[in-house]
């Protein structure tokens, strides 16, 4: 839903990049590629932190896995996040009074099915009501 | 973005939802959250089912032919639409009271529940089970459907198991030699409407979800309910053009106690009694049963002003007013000929799904706001089509940290009449 937003909002280039089969081939095989990458280094480091020693109990193997997933997704969360304030216009009009207001980009602690992950959000002032408000709503 | 007060995501809603529609209390589901590995309070458990109800409700009433509607229109109409509705009873604080024990009087307010059902039929040419099941051949059985004592007559031979009608096939033709049994329509999709609001306000809620549904369009279409005379205004003024069907297990538990203070010396002659009048009203001669029914009443005498409704006189009256109010809904053997289903059962069963959430010890809402809003997330949870996700997952975010308050869930005043 996001990508198709972004590919609304931005320039008729990205959205024919977006589009390209071939940019979208190498992007999965780099994509595959580093999650193959991620999984060796987090067998390595199971065994070289000690938390996995001989034949660990499933749910060690489990628990530490799904923890990966979960990093990846906050961390998947906040890319995506901060993409989207900062093509976030600098003023933005008050959902309110319909005055334009300065947009700034603050950090925000947004609590997801994966944890808790401190992304970038686009919050404007209104002055004039006195209200803070967020133009991505 | 569907970002909700800038705290958690759809997703995490989602979650909250569902679980606030399928726990008992918003503490469980802050427990049940937090072995989840998610730190939501119950107080935030309460702000986001307040928020989705109020949602719920608003897209429950707009037009069924607007796209916000909640219901999704399904590509083709059903073979077989099924519309029941009855009430239920859940308990209210005081208005405008928070927390805490707050009451006036007992607290009971009734709400509305409804189901609409899309299913498979089959016609036949002949009564496929003219001969009622054992089931309502069985004392105990039948005792505690009416909710009284059974009568110690000779136990029946052992009844099979109740057929539920899972193994009809639509697509086939049932054997020569079968049994009478897989006559029942098979239940598809299944959608709830809920609320406490008036009846007049909860019809126009349930013909909405209807025409969203299509069921207008359905080669054929039924209305189920026991004799609450605000369901057959709800038929009249909505469904007029559906089959109008009397739940059977009313008139049978109202037989069984009209038949025990007839015989009152005999646990036979009542159960004999019972069996005939039962048997006739299966088989649709009601008119029957209403004469013999006529006939106690003259030999009992007909009963005095205050006279109490235990009283024989009582019991015979009130059971002869129901079957003649209701005689018209009552043609059972048409009915089966058509595959139409005969008791409420699909509405008895989500009655008590959705009292697991809404009644229980201990179990009070806010009035008006956050009772009608709990039916609303319980409703969407046991609708078959995952309204309540689909609607979290779509719903538009909020520009301020805190939604803008929105107009309170008026509660109009409920309806006073009771079961007949």
């Amino acid at each position: 839903m996001i990508m198709e937003d972004a590919a609304v909002n931005g320039s008729e280039k990205s959205f024919a990049a977006e589009r390209d089969p071939e940019r979208i081939g190498r992007l999965k095989e780099r994509l595959e590629r580093s999650l193959r990458e991620a999984a060796e280094i987090e067998v390595e480091l199971s065994r070289a932190d000690g938390a996995i020693r001989g034949v660990p109990h499933y749910s060690v193997i489990e628990g530490r896995a799904h923890e990966l997933g979960k990093q990846l997704s906050r961390a998947v969360q906040q890319r995506q996040m901060n993409e989207l304030a900062a093509a976030q216009s600098t003023t933005a009009k008050c959902p309110t009074c319909g005055e334009w207001c300065e947009v700034r980009v603050k950090k925000r602690l947004l609590q997801s099915v994966d944890g808790s992950a401190e992304v970038a959000d686009a919050e404007g002032y209104c002055p004039g009501c006195r209200r803070a408000f967020f133009p991505s709503a | 973005m569907g970002l909700d007060a800038r705290e958690l995501s759809p997703g995490l809603v989602d979650r909250v939802g569902t679980l606030a529609a399928e726990t008992r209390s918003y503490h469980r589901a802050e427990i049940v959250l937090r072995k989840f590995g998610h730190v939501v309070s119950d107080n935030t458990v309460q702000r986001v089912t307040l928020d989705v109800g109020r949602e719920l409700a608003e897209r429950r009433d707009v037009s069924a032919t607007s796209d916000e509607s909640l219901a999704a229109r399904p590509e083709k109409p059903p073979k077989l639409a099924v519309v029941e509705c009855d009430g239920g009873r859940f308990r209210m604080r005081e208005p405008g009271h928070g927390r805490g024990v707050h009451l006036s009087g007992e607290g009971w307010r009734e709400t509305k529940n409804a189901c609409l059902i899309s299913a498979i039929h089959r016609t036949f040419e002949h009564d496929p089970q003219p001969e009622p099941p054992d089931s309502f051949l069985d004392p105990k059985h039948v005792a505690k459907i009416a909710e009284t004592e059974a009568l110690s007559v000779a136990a029946p031979q052992a009844a099979p198991p109740p057929d539920d009608g899972e193994g009809l096939d639509p697509e086939s033709p049932p054997a020569a030699d079968a049994k009478p049994k897989g006559w029942r329509p098979k239940r598809l999709v299944r959608t709830v409407v809920a609320s406490v609001k008036r009846s007049r306000d909860f019809g126009r809620q349930m013909a909405r979800e209807a025409k969203r549904r299509r069921f207008s369009e359905a080669v054929a279409k039924v209305f189920l309910g026991d004799g609450l005379p605000w369901n057959w205004t709800i038929w009249k003024e909505h469904f007029a053009d559906y089959t109008p069907v009397l739940d059977f297990i009313h008139p049978l538990s109202y037989l069984f106690l009209a038949a025990k203070v007839v015989h009152p010396q005999s646990a036979d002659d009542a159960w004999s009694q019972y069996v005939a009048w039962m048997r006739g009203c299966w088989q649709g001669d009601v008119s029957q049963v209403i004469v013999e029914l006529s006939a106690w009443q003259t030999k009992l005498g007909t009963p005095p002003d205050k006279c109490p409704p235990t009283d024989p006189r009582s019991i015979i009256a009130s059971t002869l007013t129901y079957l003649s109010n209701n005689r018209e809904r009552m043609n059972y053997p048409d009915y089966r000929r058509a595959g139409l289903p005969i008791t409420t059962a699909w509405m008895e069963s989500l009655v008590k799904e959705m009292n697991y959430r809404v009644k229980g010890t201990e179990m009070f809402w806010n009035d008006p706001d956050g009772g009608e809003a709990i039916l609303q997330v319980r409703a969407a949870e046991l609708s078959d089509d995952d309204r309540l996700s689909r609607h979290i997952h779509t719903r538009s975010g909020s520009p301020f940290t805190r939604r803008p308050k929105l107009p309170s869930l008026k509660q109009p005043p409920t309806d006073k009449r009771r079961k007949s």
